[in-house]
């Protein structure tokens, strides 16, 4: 508006080309003003952000703890403690929108078998209120195996046991295409575990539904 | 000879770039309310609950517009009204320690909570803004840029 009224002002003398001009370096310099916030997290823990620009550097690690940076060329703003009514306002669309945490479901398996063990099974309609409940349009399927035996034994062990678990997903009438399946043979044990031990543990395929 | 050779070590090398830049699907859309956009290289796409997303990906949203995000190390990015973020880089690669996310805010609002990469590593996640970068050790916050 004043950008306006000062062309207006000068265009009687000047002409326009050099008030468009004009225009553009004053806009130049001004970045705009930006606003950081910590907030705690859904279970009430607090992390830390570190807020940087080439004049200086601040630390949030309290809640509702927010800096304001001007420009570039202003370091960051003391760390003031936010009221958090006014957080909630100010990012009321942005913390409304915010989606439902995926989670992870494990299905075990006996030694070299691609069925899962029947207490694994258990858990079926668990996994499927999840998919329900988040509306869910992409599940990844990830087998896992025990060290015992050759890698590429493993590799093809664990795809099978994916593929499993998918078809028993799909029987139970989840849509196939949003299902990703990906395999990892031995490489990516749960639990540590000498080589060539079994570990029922690490014998798994690892659910997660977004 | 020698324009052949560089000739194919140029393929070689722009070859696996192209692929990794634009194939790789990085999140999906959860939530969607009033209109929101993805400028994806040359085009404009209306914004769908399930829309799959990609590096480099530009996300715009109107007034009274809002979009939840899942990333693919399962960090939640959610993006208020009159906003323009880039998801410039989205590297999630934990086997070969390429773990990198870089999202630009124009303006707008956002709110992120870290997923694994975070985790992982405590220097794989930044957010930058047009007057400061914010490095995230962890785990929820969020970000306005004034539009001016």
């Amino acid at each position: 508006m004043t950008a306006e009224k000062f062309c207006g002002n000068f265009s009687k003398r000047m002409n326009s080309f050099i008030c468009f001009f004009l225009i553009l370096i004053l806009f130049s310099g001004c970045s705009p003003k930006t606003q950081f916030v910590l907030l705690p997290d859904p279970d009430g823990r607090v992390g830390k952000i570190e807020v940087a620009n080439p004049q200086g550097m601040r630390v949030l690690d309290k809640p509702w703890q927010a800096t304001e940076v001007k420009s570039m060329e202003t370091i960051p703003d003391e760390p003031k403690i936010m009221d958090e009514a006014q957080v909630r306002r100010v990012f009321k669309d942005a913390l409304a929108a915010q989606p439902q945490p995926p989670v992870t479901f494990l299905m075990y398996f006996r030694s070299e078998s691609v069925v899962p063990i029947r207490t694994s099974l258990e858990s079926l309609p668990e996994i499927l209120e999840a998919i329900q409940s988040r509306k869910s349009q992409d599940i990844s399927v990830v087998g896992h195996t025990d060290s015992l035996g050759t890698d590429d034994y493993n590799l093809d062990l664990s795809l099978r046991r994916a593929k499993r678990v998918a078809q028993i997903l799909i029987a139970e009438g989840v849509d196939p295409s949003i299902i990703e399946i990906d395999y990892f043979g031995k490489e990516k044990p749960l639990t540590e575990a000498p080589e060539g031990v079994p570990e029922p543990r690490n014998r798994r395929v690892e659910i997660t539904v977004r | 000879m020698k324009v052949i050779v560089s000739f194919f070590m140029v393929l070689l090398i722009s070859i696996p770039n192209l692929v990794s830049a634009s194939d790789t699907r990085i999140g999906i859309v959860k939530n969607v309310r009033g209109s929101a956009f993805i400028e994806r290289s040359t085009k404009l796409i209306s914004v769908k609950v399930g829309e799959r997303l990609f590096e480099k990906d530009v996300i715009v949203t109107k007034e009274e517009s809002s979009l939840g995000l899942i990333l693919r190390d399962n960090s939640l990015l959610s993006i208020g009204s009159n906003s323009r973020v880039i998801l410039s880089e989205f590297r999630f690669e934990p086997a070969e320690q390429k773990l990198s996310f870089l999202t630009r805010i124009k303006k707008g609002t956002l709110t992120y909570l870290t997923g694994l990469m975070a985790k992982m590593n405590q220097n794989a996640v930044k957010f930058e803004t047009p007057s400061a970068v914010c490095g995230v050790r962890g785990t929820h916050f969020a970000i306005r840029v004034e539009d001016d």
